[in-house]
């Protein structure tokens, strides 16, 4: 995805590496939106939000995977937590499988708010 | 910060010696003497190793001395909250140099340079730029504030903030996410000053890691075009990844040595943020890389002054650039605008900002410069509490 600019045509014999924001990918026959195009957009979908309160999320992290049922269809969903779009899965009923990218969260994300909690304000 | 820890044991040739790196991370100068709390066992090797970044959380960069010295050794990376950070004696690349002695031949053009010492003493703040691509300002304030972290308002854009009790924002959710990014006080002023514009056309000629890409982003609010350019195929990675992260979707990646990049597009706006000494990060401990031999620094000084006049060359009539370093030296700063000023239609203009700051300088080693460079800014650590900075506004003429 690139905000429309009709210059962009100008730019197009560059040597250009990337452009704008991926927001679909294709997965073997399927498009697979993208978790970084769903934080974008994701606040404005109505349908097949999954919310999971922080430790499920973590879970899902973490493990890669959780087992429950969720009321939306099979397929892929949005992820959302306290109301903040976090990214991409699968749902398969009573599964749900993290399609996160691998580096999205470092291993500390969970434990760091906890540790800075027990610290105090300054 | 974070430690190498030795997992295998490597064949050491004679004469050799092997260290193993302790829990703090410091440079030791491949042919300067090691502390003494390195050695172990009687075996120390050379090490040098980059440490992570205290605002990110994520490694900086590594030497290519570890990587072909120090192969098997094992990197891992540490949460360590209210870590110490080395005594000055240690964080320089130098030995047994302290500020005061490192930057001695500075001391007549730097105000108040025992204050200036003493401020490098004292470790770098965190400070957060929000994202407004992503949330807004106080929503993501306000998830941080009930975490329990003490937020400052610092710059005039309500955009920053100082973190007083937070050593590692790359581990926060929130950063994870894009609502924030780490991002040095001085960083920010420099993209501020070009004043990107909603539907502009801006050339970032040296932009990885994307900090000030990104923030122009966020100025123009994903509309325009950016076009983000950096020579070194590895650092488009860092680039390619906080664009993505950060909702960035006017920009596009180009890979050519900026002062080769091709003129068959003019822009509104050029940032170009040099390639530099980065004596202005030395308080932050070993993360930017200096050059300490004089041919480094001839070669540093040529290229950008390259870099300078190819940003230039690449501007509309009219158009804006900012020129921007992280290093204290005139020969870096000043001397390559002086040349710029004598060879193209350029002016410099002053900064409207109401910040502490030096004027640049109009004379050094017996050179002067074109008396427009006074209006300049030098930004020094002691005046504004972040990385050391120089940045010079210019304006093309017809």
């Amino acid at each position: 995805m690139f905000s429309k600019d009709d210059r962009l045509r100008d730019l197009a014999s560059l040597q250009v590496k990337s452009v704008g924001m991926p927001l679909l990918r294709w997965v073997g026959t399927h498009l697979k939106p993208t978790s970084v195009g769903l934080q974008l957009f994701g606040a404005h979908a109505d349908k097949n939000i999954v919310s999971l309160p922080t430790d499920q999320l973590r879970d899902l992290v973490e493990s890669k995977e959780i087992k429950s049922e969720f009321n939306c269809s099979p397929g892929y969903v949005i992820v959302a937590s306290k109301s903040v779009v976090i990214g991409c899965a699968l749902y398969l009923p009573g599964r749900l499988i993290s399609q996160f990218p691998g580096n999205m969260f470092t291993p500390q994300t969970w434990e760091y708010a906890l540790q800075i909690r027990k610290m105090g304000k300054p | 910060m974070n430690f190498c820890r030795e997992t295998t044991k490597m064949a050491v040739p004679p004469g050799n010696r092997r260290v193993l790196v302790p829990r703090r991370a410091w440079m030791v100068r491949r042919q300067g003497p090691t502390p003494e709390d390195a050695r172990k066992d009687g075996h120390i090797v050379r090490a040098r190793c980059a440490p992570l970044s205290p605002a990110s959380g994520f490694p900086v960069s590594w030497s290519q001395q570890v990587i072909h010295e120090i192969s098997g050794l094992e990197i891992l990376p540490e949460v360590s909250l209210g870590s110490e950070i080395p005594s000055p004696a240690r964080i320089f690349p130098m030995p047994n140099l302290t500020p005061a002695e490192y930057f001695a031949p500075f001391s007549q053009i730097i105000p108040n340079f025992a204050a200036f010492c003493s401020k490098l003493s004292a470790s770098l703040p965190v400070h957060l730029r929000m994202n407004t691509l992503k949330a807004p300002v106080r929503e993501t304030r306000l998830r941080l504030e009930r975490q329990g972290i003490a937020l400052v308002k610092e710059d005039p854009l309500k955009l920053v903030y100082r973190a007083k009790n937070l050593s590692h924002p790359g581990h926060l959710l929130e950063f994870s996410l894009g609502h924030l990014h780490s991002q040095a006080l001085s960083s920010v002023l420099a993209a501020i000053v070009l004043e990107p514009q909603p539907g502009d056309a801006v050339l970032d000629l040296c932009a990885s890691p994307g900090s000030k890409t990104s923030l122009m982003a966020q100025l123009m609010q994903n509309k325009g075009i950016i076009v983000a350019n950096d020579r070194n195929p590895d650092r488009l990675i860092p680039l390619r990844a906080n664009l993505k992260r950060l909702g960035v979707t006017n920009t596009v990646i180009t890979r050519y040595p900026g002062q080769h990049f091709p003129k068959r597009f003019l822009f509104d706006r050029v940032l170009v943020d040099v390639p530099c000494s980065a004596e202005g990060t030395l308080r932050a401990g070993p993360s930017g890389t200096l050059r300490q031999s004089t041919w480094a620094s001839q070669k540093l000084t040529r290229l950008q002054r390259d870099l300078l006049l190819m940003a230039f060359d690449l501007l509309k009539v009219g158009g804006t650039l900012v020129y921007s370093t992280c290093t204290y030296s005139p020969d870096e700063n000043e001397s390559p605008l002086d040349f710029l000023l004598e060879s193209r239609p350029a002016e410099i203009q002053p900064i409207a900002m109401d910040l502490p700051h030096s004027p640049g300088l109009q004379q050094w080693n017996e050179t002067s410069y074109d008396p427009s460079i006074k209006y300049c800014w030098r930004i020094y650590p002691h005046q504004i509490d972040t990385v050391g900075f120089f940045m010079a506004r210019v304006v093309k003429g017809s």
